[in-house]
């Protein structure tokens, strides 16, 4: 997979990127250059935007905004299957999912083919929602789940950015964090669980529970020099949930774990778990790093709960504005 | 007035309490909405004489915007027994095949390929039915769903008196009324073709 044909077919930019501006730092306001974890307690998620319905011509549509990430789910079907399709009958729908960055998405810009992050994102995604769905009252169809990334912290992956296909490094891969791409994933994919889960309740896609993503990070103190014969008790845990992928001064990120979460349900349907545990209690810990990406995806819960209903919302107040401006027509 | 809505997890009551309707689910002995929408709960005859025997029939509906998207829906498939109708896209000796578009009085999202196979087409004389005699591409036909079918069709049948065609063009293309059970007569030409006719409203 590592060295793959470059793509013909498309008007493709500059292979080395283009470069952002970069503005100088005291033409910003002090408040914007703080680092945004220090602004907001560790068991706070950021604010999320989230709306359904914008895209008319599929299904049901939703759009969600954390920070720097933003993405787009477009819900199409339940559809008939294609007729080449090898399936045989299908007792229930047919799920299928699929998550794209948009060129322009991490800071390494990618290709438009599928790579493998995007691949394993699709089937993540799969795992949350498929036992969300209420699939046997859709038998022979498919429903397809369609999550474009707009924006996000992610830095690429490695194996698929352009300077890797064309074989030639053009620069040396800095080493940053240990795990701090599969971080910016995480969030990424707690944020399509989210906007999926709203794009099928605008769908009308009937599902046992909505599901929400929940991330959460446990960080500890960073050492000069060789610290790590110093683990054990010393050491002070800190569990952030939702992370931005900078960790904070002075902390070294361990480990991550992203959940779809069914909060009525109180089940969970998709669990990653990313990083170095202790070894001394590891359970206790994975626990308590489990227990913050749900308390993280009960936070999102709430926020999914409102956007479900609110273009619902929308519709039962302009029938009733409508049937109130009939009667006064009426009697008028 | 103040409309509460759900969302698909809230649960709506015990389940012993109501007859569970459509876009609600039972799990732990609630009842449980599957839907984002209004809760409808619509009393059972028999409760009105202060019987606790039939319990009201509880349900989540979806509001619509607009007249157009309440004849339509895109969620919407063909079941056994519902009355469908549909286009016949080709015929051959055995079946006919036809693109559904309208399930129940309302419009779905993309068209279902069904199939009228040739023991279907009426209830009586089954051995002397000629596909080519009781339908033609175009003609517009209102069936009933007899089975989902293999994966690709579902299976249609117009054995019926209400259910065959309603709507068909003669061969020089002008529209045709229907003269008895299995005879259309062109508007304008006069010419009469052979269908399985619907018996007209």
């Amino acid at each position: 997979m590592a060295a793959k044909a470059p793509d013909r077919r498309r008007n493709n930019p500059p292979s080395h990127g283009t470069n952002p501006p970069v503005f100088l730092s005291t033409s910003l306001p002090s408040s914007t250059i703080k680092p945004e974890q220090a602004s907001r307690p560790p068991n706070e998620i950021r604010k999320i935007f989230l709306r359904t319905g914008l895209v008319s011509s599929v299904t049901g549509s939703s759009f969600l905004e954390i920070a720097p990430l933003k993405l787009s789910v477009s819900v199409l079907g339940p559809r008939p299957l294609p007729r080449t399709s090898t399936t045989p009958f299908a007792a229930q729908a047919i799920l299928t999912t699929e998550v794209k960055f948009a060129p322009f998405a991490s800071t390494v810009r990618r290709g438009y083919l599928r790579d493998s992050s995007e691949r394993d994102l699709g089937s993540r995604l799969y795992q949350s929602l498929v036992g969300a769905i209420r699939r046997e009252l859709y038998p022979k169809s498919r429903i397809e789940v369609v999550v474009t990334i707009l924006d996000s912290e992610d830095e690429g992956d490695e194996v698929n950015t352009v300077y890797m296909e064309e074989g030639k490094a053009a620069f040396e891969p800095t080493f940053r964090d240990a795990g701090r791409a599969e971080r910016a994933l995480g969030v990424v994919l707690a944020g399509c669980i989210t906007a999926a889960s709203a794009a099928l309740a605008d769908a009308g896609i009937e599902m046992y529970d909505l599901v929400s993503g929940g991330v959460s990070t446990v960080l500890v103190d960073q050492f000069d020099g060789k610290g790590k014969g110093k683990e054990g008790d010393s050491e002070k845990r800190l569990y952030v949930r939702d992370p931005a992928i900078a960790p904070p001064e002075g902390k070294k990120p361990l480990a991550t774990c992203v959940l779809g979460y069914m909060a009525a349900r109180d089940e969970i349907s998709e669990l990653w778990i990313l990083g170095k545990l202790g070894t001394k209690n590891g359970t206790a810990e994975m626990e308590e790093l489990v227990d913050e990406a749900i308390a993280a995806a009960r936070s999102s819960r709430g926020v999914l709960n409102e956007a479900a209903k609110e273009r619902v919302q929308f519709i039962v107040d302009k029938a009733q504005s409508t049937t109130q401006t009939d009667d006064t027509e009426m009697t008028g | 007035m103040m409309t509460s809505l759900v969302v698909p997890g809230q649960p709506l009551g015990v389940a012993t309490a109501y007859v569970p309707g459509t876009g609600v689910h039972i799990f732990n002995n609630q009842i449980i909405a599957s839907l984002v929408g209004k809760v409808v709960t619509i009393p059972n005859a028999s409760n009105t004489a202060t019987t606790s025997s039939a319990p009201p029939t509880i349900s989540v509906v979806k509001p619509v915007l607009t007249p157009e998207e309440e004849s339509s829906s895109s969620t919407l498939l063909p079941d056994v027994s519902s009355t469908v109708l549909c286009r016949i896209t080709r015929i051959n000796a055995r079946q006919a095949t036809a693109a559904i578009f309208v399930v129940n009085d309302r419009i779905v999202g993309d068209e279902f390929q069904g199939v009228i196979r040739v023991q279907d087409v009426r209830l009586t004389e089954i051995d002397k039915v000629k596909i080519f005699t009781s339908f033609r591409p175009g003609d517009i036909v209102r069936a009933r769903v007899i089975s989902l079918g293999d994966q690709s069709n579902y299976y249609l049948s117009t054995a019926s008196n209400e259910l065959g065609v309603i709507m068909a063009s003669s061969e020089s293309g002008d529209s045709m009324y229907p003269i008895n059970w299995r005879e259309m007569k062109s508007v304008r030409t006069g010419a009469v073709e052979e269908r399985k006719v619907a018996k007209p409203f």
